[in-house]
């Protein structure tokens, strides 16, 4: 008996010590640091699908063209979206073995950089990386910065968006409605109308309990929102006018823009463009699926492709976006930084990561290998003089053993990555236009930072729900005495509202002169 | 015979009433079944039913898309479960059966060691830092089984159990020229069947539902266990399903998450069928025969 057991301690032992020299062994192996010897770089990233044997085949077709480029070979360590949170800033903060991780809505630049695990790369990069320093303008870079540094080579992952409405295209021509020249909010009225009067149970705006049916977007005044001072599922309500020179910070429902938007709200709903009760979620789905609508009020027209979702939500119908085209498109900080390129603290050769990213941001193989793998294994051309791919004969989404499905993730994609339908290119065109007249916004670089007024924030945020919520959505009088505009005024004034514009003034003020604005 | 009638019809009445009970208590485990042979758009409008309007194996096709992946997670699952329990129930033993004989003078400081794991911890990232960097346990079957194989509390329950058998057994069996590992596993072990069966139980339990572990350590997705599998596809079809417009076809969201525990919870069900004899009394003689 006293063998078996020792025989089982012993067998434990030895296995657990195998297993931990198999993993040294692992990554010394393709290492190796010393003289001209290529240097191995660990890549971390999100991906979805990312079989074994697929990842080992384009490490290794990567690893050709970066040894002969930059002298080193790139490790991929491919994570899926949920263990990333996790495991990244554990990894981060303890300074495990990396090199390069990205950051994206799954994980913020602001808490990689709270991990203290990422290297400031504001030196570096114009020596290492000199022609990724260049390609982009100063005021990307500017949006980077935390406390002065650089921690993140941001991607270039342009997008425009305007507020404006997914309409129904088979109504819009039925009642042959010019929605293409409709500029404005009012310019809609005519349709809505017909709407009304011919289609029996058809609602021209849908809207439902918790967010939908509103018409108040910041954006499309040109304000950009600061510190996020909203309902729990509003628009944010303390704002700055994103190319004013002067950064004057303003509480939205104290201007002229707001009274106005939730006036014709309230004029729409009277009339009956919105139901009179907002229907639950769910009814709302279900409304959308049996299209029992006309059009859907949303804050963030994209230039993305619709079909699929039309497929999938809207019973198959054509989905228009159309525009309310307010002030010309602006970048701000959160877009500039939503997703980007990070180098470890813990990275023996952080010069060599940099002039990896160069690459991502400069190699269109490399990009496009990355996001779509092997040319002939896992994509074929569909009209490679458009640049359009699909995958090969019998392969989809579901049984391609490379599918990241994060095109955001590797660098360039405005300039490098191929497209995936026919209706991506003319869309990419339209945002490279767009882009042109796109500005700056003048807090970029700017984060608000609440911790001060977070008592007033909470009573805000309070009072948004009960007055904003019902305003905003033309579900109370904006003349009522006790729920209207007014009162709502007077209760921001009694939750603080002053003083968080106040104080967020300051702020800026502040990081505008530290930064020679 | 009248006494009999009277305990007969006592037992009638308690049986009827606990027939809803139990019903009450099956009727959730059924409609997750049910559900996860509905599709998605029937819960969506319906809720959770009876019996499916529409019967379809979706949910299972979209999680068996790719059998191997599924297959080799349940093979890591298994392995863990097994392997973990057997090693862990033999160290907890072992300790259990240490720190209760009271003639061994280690016994309190040791019991206390094992118990102070209870109330004081390191934290995330001084445990993450030990097991990869000083155990080098990264992507590591053995980074799943390790950090569960000893749980305080089973320690506990064990050695409250060792300690209700008397002390002049082992004495009595040392005069007959036994030694102390002959005690243990022909005298104590024997004896102590009703524990070890609720503390391997448990443990298996804590095994095959493990996910944090796969979370923390392993990276290599032939070392994924069947939960965190699970979680993961779970996990995956949430985001699909959002952004439905970039991948074209909706995932029948609801009816693989029901598909999902289904898969997860089975096998582990029918082993409690098999311990479950032992369960009670393990439980309760552990923590209530003094001396």
């Amino acid at each position: 008996m006293k063998k078996i057991i020792s025989m089982i301690l012993c067998g434990c032992l030895a296995a657990s010590l195998l297993a931990s020299c198999g993993s040294e062994n692992g990554g010394e192996s393709t290492g190796g640091n010393s003289g001209g010897d290529a240097v191995n770089l660990k890549y971390y990233f999100i991906a979805k699908t990312t079989n074994t044997e697929d990842t080992k085949e384009i490490q290794e077709a990567l690893n050709e063209v970066t040894k002969e480029k930059i002298n080193a070979t790139v490790e991929l360590h491919p994570l899926s979206f949920n263990e990333y949170p996790t495991k990244m800033p554990l990894m981060l903060t303890t300074g495990d073995d990396l090199d390069i991780m990205t950051s994206s809505n799954f994980l913020s630049y602001t808490s990689v950089v709270q991990t203290n695990g990422v290297l400031a790369l504001e030196d570096l990069l114009p020596e290492a990386a000199p022609e990724l320093w260049n390609m982009y303008d100063q005021e990307r870079w500017d949006a980077a910065k935390v406390k002065g540094s650089i921690y993140m080579v941001p991607n270039y992952d342009p997008s425009v968006s305007y507020p404006g409405f997914w309409a129904i295209g088979e109504l819009t021509e039925k009642y042959d409605f010019d929605w293409e020249n409709a500029e404005s909010w009012e310019d809609w009225e005519p349709f809505f109308d017909t709407i009304l009067e011919k289609e029996d149970g058809v609602t021209p705006i849908l809207s439902d309990a918790d967010y939908w049916g509103r018409l108040w977007f910041p954006g499309y005044y040109g304000y950009e929102g600061v510190g996020s001072v909203k309902a729990p599922k509003g628009q944010d309500l303390v704002v700055v006018k994103a190319d004013d020179p002067n950064r004057k910070v303003v509480a939205a429902p104290f201007t002229d823009e707001y009274k106005e938007t939730i006036e014709l709200t309230r004029k729409w709903y009277e009339k009956g463009y919105f139901l009179q009760t907002p229907p639950t979620e769910a009814e709302m789905m279900s409304l959308r699926s049996e299209q029992k609508f006309a059009t859907f009020a949303v804050p963030f027209v994209g230039e993305g492709d619709t079909t699929a979702m039309a497929a999938s939500e809207w019973g198959g119908a054509t989905i228009l976006q159309a525009k309310i085209k307010g002030k010309a498109p602006i970048i701000t900080t959160g877009s500039a930084t939503s997703s980007g390129n990070c180098v470890a603290k813990a990275s023996k050769n952080p010069e060599k990561a940099l002039q990896f990213i160069q690459l991502l941001h400069t190699d269109e193989y490399i990009h496009n290998l990355l996001n779509f793998g092997i040319e002939g294994k896992h994509w074929v051309w569909k009209d490679e003089a458009k640049k359009v791919i699909q995958y090969p004969e019998g392969m989809d989404a579901e049984t391609c053993g490379w599918v990241p499905n994060t095109t955001y993730q590797f660098g360039n994609k405005a300039a490098l990555q191929y497209f995936q339908t026919e209706a991506e290119v003319d869309t990419s065109s339209r945002v490279e236009e767009a882009m042109k007249s796109a500005v700056y916004s003048e807090l970029m670089g700017f984060v608000a930072d609440p911790e001060p007024v977070k008592n007033q924030l909470a009573a805000i945020s309070t009072v948004c729900q009960e007055y904003a919520e019902p305003l905003e959505r033309g579900l109370v009088d904006p003349n009522d005495p006790d729920k209207g505009l007014a009162a709502f005024q007077q209760k921001l004034k009694e939750a603080g509202i002053d003083e968080v514009v106040a104080e967020f003034q300051s702020q800026i003020d502040a990081w505008a002169s530290e930064n020679g604005k | 015979m009248k006494k009999k009638l009277h305990k007969n019809t006592f037992k009638t009445v308690v049986t009827l009433a606990f027939i809803p009970i139990c019903a009450l208590c099956l009727i959730p485990l059924w409609t997750l079944i049910v559900a996860s042979f509905s599709t998605d758009s029937d819960i969506t409008k319906y809720g959770y039913l009876l019996w499916p309007k529409t019967f379809t194996l979706e949910g299972y096709s979209y999680i068996f898309a790719k059998p191997m992946q599924i297959l080799r997670a349940y093979g890591v699952t298994i392995f863990v479960t097994v392997v973990g329990t057997v090693i862990g129930v033999v160290v907890m033993g072992m300790f259990a059966y240490t720190t209760a004989r009271r003639s061994f003078r280690l016994s309190k400081f040791l019991g206390y060691y094992a118990f102070l794991t209870m109330l004081f911890s390191g934290g995330v990232v001084p445990y993450y830092i030990m097991m990869t960097q000083y155990l080098h346990l990264k992507n590591s079957v053995w980074a799943l089984i390790l950090p569960n194989l000893v749980g305080p509390f089973y320690i506990m329950i064990l050695r409250t159990y060792y300690r209700s058998l008397p002390e002049g057994l082992y004495e009595a069996a040392k005069l007959d020229g036994a030694g102390e590992m002959y005690i243990f596993f022909k005298i104590a072990l024997p004896l102590s069947v009703p524990a070890i069966a609720t503390v391997a139980l448990f443990s298996m339990l804590g095994f095959w539902n493990d996910m944090y572990q796969a979370l923390l350590f392993v990276e290599n997705q032939d070392l994924y266990p069947l939960q965190y599998l699970l979680y993961r596809i779970t996990y995956e079809t949430g985001i699909i399903q959002e952004g439905a417009q970039t991948v074209g076809r909706t995932v029948p969201y609801q009816s693989v998450r029901m598909a999902m525990a289904m898969l997860a919870m089975l096998p582990i069900m029918f082993s409690f069928l098999f311990v479950q004899k032992y369960f009670v009394k393990g439980i309760t003689l552990g923590g209530m025969k003094g001396d």
